[in-house]
């Protein structure tokens, strides 16, 4: 079973996504403070990451870099999980690996982290491009 | 000092006059020798008090004195013949300061006429006094008093009439000067010379004796009166006296007799009849150039004030009180498309079109009750009319306009068609930069909006494939009804509080960009919020915004409006701090109003772009449209409040200051400017 760190503020998507997630089989932790994310990638060890950008205090791309910096975790694919209009190209932007555009459907969710799972666990894949549903 | 100069002038004068009146007796007093026929003193000391004032009457006094008692008589004729001359000089000089203008006895033909008399009049004062006194000490039988007094008499009056203006036009030459020049005088002086050489030359005089040659010297004195004024006049007439008594009391000349007594006084009375002659001449003269002069310098203001209206800058028409039109200026033809003569026929009336002439006669009413200089149609709508009927508008300033004949109006017309047509598309310019400056803080927006509205839609989605699962499952019994069921009612609770959440934002959005600005009775603490929420949702996770709402209500404001100042408030705060930081909103209830404070924590505003802050167009964000403050301020002005800040180095407040009073109708029309 995959593990899926889901890094969100809002309640209420936190607690929709969690369930979905949950629904299609993967294990869920939940991080509502974007300050606390690496310290819980260390202790969690997620197969994939799926990160809000709005956060208090957040520096996505700071985030990212202090995630590609350690080599324990360097590796972990980062989906940005966002309602801003342009989800990909600030995916690409900032380094991450790919991004769930807000609000998705379920097989836009799951087809995301299939692509992460098949990944080669070590390769840092490159940014592929998703219809919305 | 002043003494001292007061003893110097009389002491001079009684020189003066004690040498001129000693010689004129030693020289021609034959009759008596007392009573000269020739006698300068009179006109010098007339002519001496007149310049210099009565105080001088000691010196004539000292020098009749002096000379009489070194002539003949005893110390007592001498002192009342002296007091005599004295008197005879101060009834002169009271005469002629009350009847004949003082010192500008000559500049007049009618102050001419009344000198004469008084240089006859005075000396009756002088010859009575004199003639009685020595009479009373035997000095002249009383047989010869009518002789002796008719010589004391003509003598002074030929020296008053004689001496007294060849010194007063000496000292105090009229103006303006006659036209003579030096060589005309040049010639004058040869024509006079060869005259009295000629009248006075016994080779001339002995051949054609019954030809009155003494008239030669009217039409000279005429030239110098003409050619030369009073000063002309009593010059020619005083050199001709000087040769005529010379020939004469040497028995010279037209006037000579066996009896030179008689002689001299034959041609003093000459003398005074040509120097009366010549000073109404030279007077004549005078005014003739005055009223030249004035003329001249009426025709110049005339064509100053010709050339000041041609030359105004706007069209100016003068009308006198009845509005009938006087005079126009070339602008005027032009603005009205009239020529001068047609309009020199109209009315002011004529040029206001006919709707508004009603109201030009009231106002021409009230401007002539109060007479001043004033503009009118500020804040008015003032109307020309051209020839062709055709209207444009107008700003105009009136001013009284005195003149001897009438009080008139002058009025300067400016055709502010240009301006006004500036001000209508400046005033759609300003209606589009409120537009587009709406649109920019929209646009601004629109990501951050469409972020907010999409995380509730993201569980309301999430919770439909959820309730998808939970009747997947019960359709395949893989779990009980029962809990599906209250899975499912939790996930539609929630999915129905998304809904609202999503409802809420849209609502913000609406007022925010509320095009009208239509203020209503407001809590203002809910408007604060409800501004401080859409700006924690638009910016959510960069700051933190904090706030101290004090419960306000009963204020009249267009929310939207308000809002809209505290997000441009709120985001200038929110970038001075680079996105990240903590902003105070405060709101508290004022004695006359509210008072709303946006606080950062940023830098503070550079000294050198405080002034421009509310500047339009000044930015110092690189996409900024620099409307935000500006726009602002109009905002707050039109709700009759103001905006004001303060800054340093820890940061930024901005206070939002509201009235609670409704506003008067000025700001009302205000608010329309704002309106877009």
């Amino acid at each position: 079973m995959k593990r899926i760190l889901l890094v969100d503020d809002d309640r209420d998507v936190v607690k929709s996504t969690a369930q979905l997630l949950q629904a299609f089989g993967y294990k869920v932790t939940v991080c509502v403070d974007a300050d606390r994310v690496v310290e819980m990638m260390h202790s969690q060890r997620p197969d994939v990451v799926l990160h809000d950008v709005r956060m208090p205090g957040l520096d996505l791309r700071a985030q990212v870099r202090a995630i590609r910096d350690d080599p324990d975790i360097a590796r972990v694919p980062i989906v940005l999980f966002t309602a801003v209009l342009s989800a990909r190209e600030l995916a690409q932007e900032v380094g991450a690996d790919d991004a769930i555009q807000k609000p998705f459907s379920s097989e836009t969710l799951r087809r995301v982290l299939r692509d992460c799972e098949a990944r080669p666990r070590g390769t840092n894949f490159r940014l592929k491009k998703y219809e919305q549903a | 000092m002043r003494y001292a100069r007061s003893l110097a002038a009389n002491g001079t004068l009684s020189a003066v006059y004690a040498l001129v009146a000693f010689g004129s007796l030693r020289l021609f007093a034959t009759l008596n020798a007392s009573s000269s026929p020739v006698w300068p003193p009179t006109g010098l000391a007339i002519a001496v008090l007149l310049l210099w004032g009565p105080r001088l009457w000691p010196g004539i006094f000292l020098g009749a004195f002096a000379a009489n008692s070194l002539n003949a008589g005893t110390p007592a004729t001498s002192a009342a013949i002296a007091a005599g001359n004295t008197l005879e000089a101060i009834v002169g000089l009271l005469l002629i300061r009350r009847f004949a203008r003082g010192v500008e006895v000559f500049d007049t033909v009618r102050t001419v006429g009344i000198f004469a008399i008084a240089g006859l009049v005075a000396p009756l004062v002088s010859a009575t006094i004199g003639v009685t006194s020595l009479g009373g000490a035997g000095f002249v039988p009383w047989n010869l008093y009518g002789g002796v007094w008719k010589t004391w008499w003509l003598g002074d009056a030929s020296g008053a009439l004689t001496v007294a203006p060849l010194i007063i036009s000496a000292f105090r030459p009229p103006k303006p000067t006659p036209s003579g020049g030096v060589r005309e005088l040049g010639a004058f002086g040869l024509a006079m010379s060869a005259a009295c050489a000629t009248v006075f030359s016994p080779a001339v005089y002995s051949t054609i004796a019954p030809i009155p040659l003494s008239f030669t010297i009217v039409p000279l004195i005429v030239w110098a009166g003409v050619r030369f004024g009073s000063r002309g006049a009593t010059g020619a007439t005083f050199l001709f006296s000087i040769a005529a008594v010379w020939g004469t009391r040497f028995g010279m000349g037209p006037f000579s007799s066996p009896d030179v007594n008689t002689a001299l006084l034959s041609l003093q009375f000459s003398v005074m009849v040509l120097a009366t002659t010549g000073l109404a001449l030279g007077a004549l003269v005078h005014q003739r150039l005055d009223a030249q002069e004035e003329a001249q310098r009426a025709k110049a203001a005339e064509h100053r004030f010709q050339t000041m209206v041609e030359s105004a800058p706007d069209a100016v028409v003068i009308a006198n009180t009845r509005g009938r039109i006087v005079q126009v200026n070339s602008q005027t033809e032009a603005l009205f498309g009239y020529n001068r003569d047609a309009l020199l026929q109209l009315s002011v009336e004529d040029l206001i079109p006919e709707r508004l002439r009603d109201r030009y006669r009231e106002d021409r009413a009230e401007f002539q009750a109060s007479s001043h200089q004033r503009q009118t149609g500020v804040g008015l709508e003032l109307f020309g009319q051209r020839k062709d009927g055709s209207e444009f508008p107008i700003e105009i300033s009136q001013s009284p306009l005195q003149t001897d004949a009438e009080d008139m109006v002058s009025t300067s017309i400016r055709d502010i068609s240009e301006r006004k047509a500036r001000e209508a598309e400046l005033d759609v310019f300003r209606r589009q930069i409120a537009v587009s400056e709406k649109l920019a803080a929209l646009g601004t927006m629109v990501s951050g909006v469409a972020h907010e509205i999409r995380t509730p839609l993201t569980y309301i989605n999430n919770n439909l494939e959820l309730i998808k699962i939970q009747i997947e499952r019960v359709a395949k019994s893989e779990t009980d009804p029962a809990k599906a069921s209250q899975a499912i009612a939790s996930l539609v609770a929630s999915s129905k509080e998304g809904v609202e959440r999503a409802d809420r934002i849209v609502e913000q959005l609406r007022q925010f960009a509320s095009a009208q600005l239509k203020t209503e009775p407001s809590a203002l603490h809910r408007v604060v919020a409800n501004a401080v929420e859409l700006f924690r949702s638009v910016r959510k996770g960069q700051l933190v915004v904090n706030v101290d709402l004090q419960p306000t209500t009963g204020f009249e404001v267009d929310k939207g409006q308000i809002q809209q100042v505290l997000i441009n408030l709120l985001n200038n705060g929110a970038e001075a701090m680079a996105n990240s930081g903590t902003l105070k909103v405060r709101l508290r209830e004022t004695s006359d109003g509210a008072e709303i404070e946006v606080e950062d924590n940023g830098p503070g505003i550079p000294a050198e772009v405080q002034s421009r802050l509310f500047d339009p167009f000044f930015t110092t964000k690189t996409e900024g449209t620099g409307l935000g403050l500006s726009v602002s301020r109009r905002i707050i002005e039109a709700h009759g409040g103001s905006i004001r800040f303060t800054t340093g180095s820890s940061g930024t407040t901005f206070t939002v200051l509201l009235p609670k009073n409704r506003p008067t109708p000025e700001e009302v029309e205000k608010r329309k400017e704002v309106r877009t």
